[in-house]
């Protein structure tokens, strides 16, 4: 069998280990890089090495950055007062894509999920609750994903956080823009009833 | 492809790539099923109600070559109290983690699917969380084969008292057979009553059995010895149930 010269061989093996990469993706993509031209090729490789080496997690929100505290902690005319929780960094960008949050973030890293055995331990809870100490935030807004992970989560951080006397809201739940009602489930149609609004 | 509906309870999903979920379900008349919910995580998905975690639902399911595809999806009980009370998600998480890996595949069994359906619809009614799940591992070892002897010793069949349970051996031990399994557990004469009436207990009792603390924490202890030795694997809900304990 005529496989593959080593350099080539061990650089498919290298692709095989991303997310949704396969064997043949791999290599596909292992081909392409090889008749690429070489500083193409260079900026490539510099790429993936500067944003591991480059990116830390932030000491005040967790989220992902390059200097520590991170520009959306530091940034001025930020509300100090509200702070957003989410499960992962890909959220803060969903949320600041709106332009109508102002306040705070905190990135949970993840979210409790019972039969993974992911516990509360292992999310970014004990660096929330010593940013509550300050007295300076009043309200957090819970926006952890509407799956059972996500419910979980919220639910574990309202009674945490309660008893400290700071108000939690959750994101609300409701209808799609843009969806059709019918094919709407009833779990969500029964909040969006929950949550309607006077016109 | 061949084209089958079916009817159960989604007691795992997993995530798949982008937007996908690979859910398993435990259902009516196949047994242990598993299926892709192609775009099931996406917003304006019309499987997303229906493949949430602990929903009962009616599927329509074209087997494919290596996993199954879900087509079509009807919620008939969400089960949406499961999953809005962090007390409940705990224990349902440890049931539906208990039978997800209590059976193998498509090993259909009518009662299986009973004794979900009922252990989740007493939670979901608010019975004592603690005793439903007490009730449903009694239950799950009887129709796995494992009933638990109660009455007379396994070691010599005499009728015993002051007696140990064993879970190496399924049951009591009597003073005199203990070299049998000397691990054994010491239990209370009303412990053991407390497992006998559970075993016996349809679901609608369970609000009205109250055991004292004693007794529920040998249930507890018991209980879990006897599923640890059979299942011989560890269950990752248990550490999410003790943090929830931490925290009341």
């Amino acid at each position: 069998m005529v496989s593959f010269v080593r350099p080539i061989a061990r650089l498919v093996e290298e692709l095989t280990k991303l997310p949704g990469i396969g064997p043949k993706t791999a290599q596909r993509l292992a081909l392409h890089i090889v008749a690429a031209p070489r500083e193409d090729v260079h900026a490539l490789a510099d790429a993936i090495v500067e944003a591991r080496e480059k990116t830390i997690y932030c000491s005040i929100c967790c989220n992902l950055t390059d200097i520590d505290p991170c520009r959306l902690c530091t940034r001025e005319g930020r509300d100090r007062s509200v702070l957003c929780v989410v499960e992962d960094p890909k959220d803060v960008i969903a949320l600041e894509r709106t332009r109508e949050y102002k306040g705070l973030y905190h990135v949970l890293q993840g979210a409790i999920s019972p039969m993974d055995g992911i516990g509360p331990q292992d999310l970014r809870i004990e660096e929330l609750l010593r940013r509550l100490q300050s007295g300076e935030i009043q309200e957090i807004i819970v926006a952890t994903d509407p799956n059972p992970e996500g419910e979980a989560t919220a639910m574990y951080l309202a009674r945490l956080i309660k008893p400290l006397g700071i108000k939690v809201t959750r994101m609300a739940h409701g209808m799609p823009v843009g969806g059709d009602l019918e094919y709407i489930d009833e779990v969500t149609l029964t909040k969006a009833l929950e949550g309607r609004r006077e016109m | 492809m061949a084209l089958y509906k079916t009817e159960g309870i989604v007691v795992r999903t997993r995530n798949l790539g982008e937007a996908d979920r690979i859910i398993t379900l435990y259902t009516r008349d196949r047994g242990k099923v598993e299926g892709v919910a192609r775009g099931s995580r996406r917003a304006r998905s019309r499987l997303m109600g229906a493949t949430q975690l602990f929903t009962y639902g009616n599927y329509l399911m074209y087997s494919g070559r290596s996993l199954d595809t879900i087509s079509q999806a009807e919620i008939q009980e969400s089960f949406a109290g499961l999953r809005n009370d962090l007390i409940k998600m705990a224990h349902a998480s440890y049931i539906a983690e208990l039978l997800d890996l209590s059976v193998e595949p498509e090993e259909p069994s009518e009662d299986l699917f009973a004794l979900l359906y009922e252990s989740f619809t007493a939670l979901d009614q608010d019975k004592p969380p603690e005793i439903v799940l007490r009730w449903f591992e009694l239950h799950l070892m009887v129709l796995l084969g494992y009933q638990p002897e109660l009455r007379h010793c396994v070691g010599c069949g005499s009728v015993a008292s002051e007696a140990r349970f064993s879970v190496r051996e399924g049951g009591l031990l009597c003073p005199r057979c203990l070299s049998k399994d000397p691990t054994a557990i010491a239990v209370r004469p009303s412990t053991i009553q407390w497992m006998k009436q559970l075993m016996l207990a349809p679901a609608q009792r369970l609000g009205v059995m109250r055991p004292s603390l004693d007794d529920s924490q040998a249930l507890e202890t018991v209980g879990r010895a006897y599923i640890d030795y059979r299942l011989a694997r560890p269950l990752k809900s248990l550490d999410f149930l003790a943090s929830i304990k931490d925290l009341a």
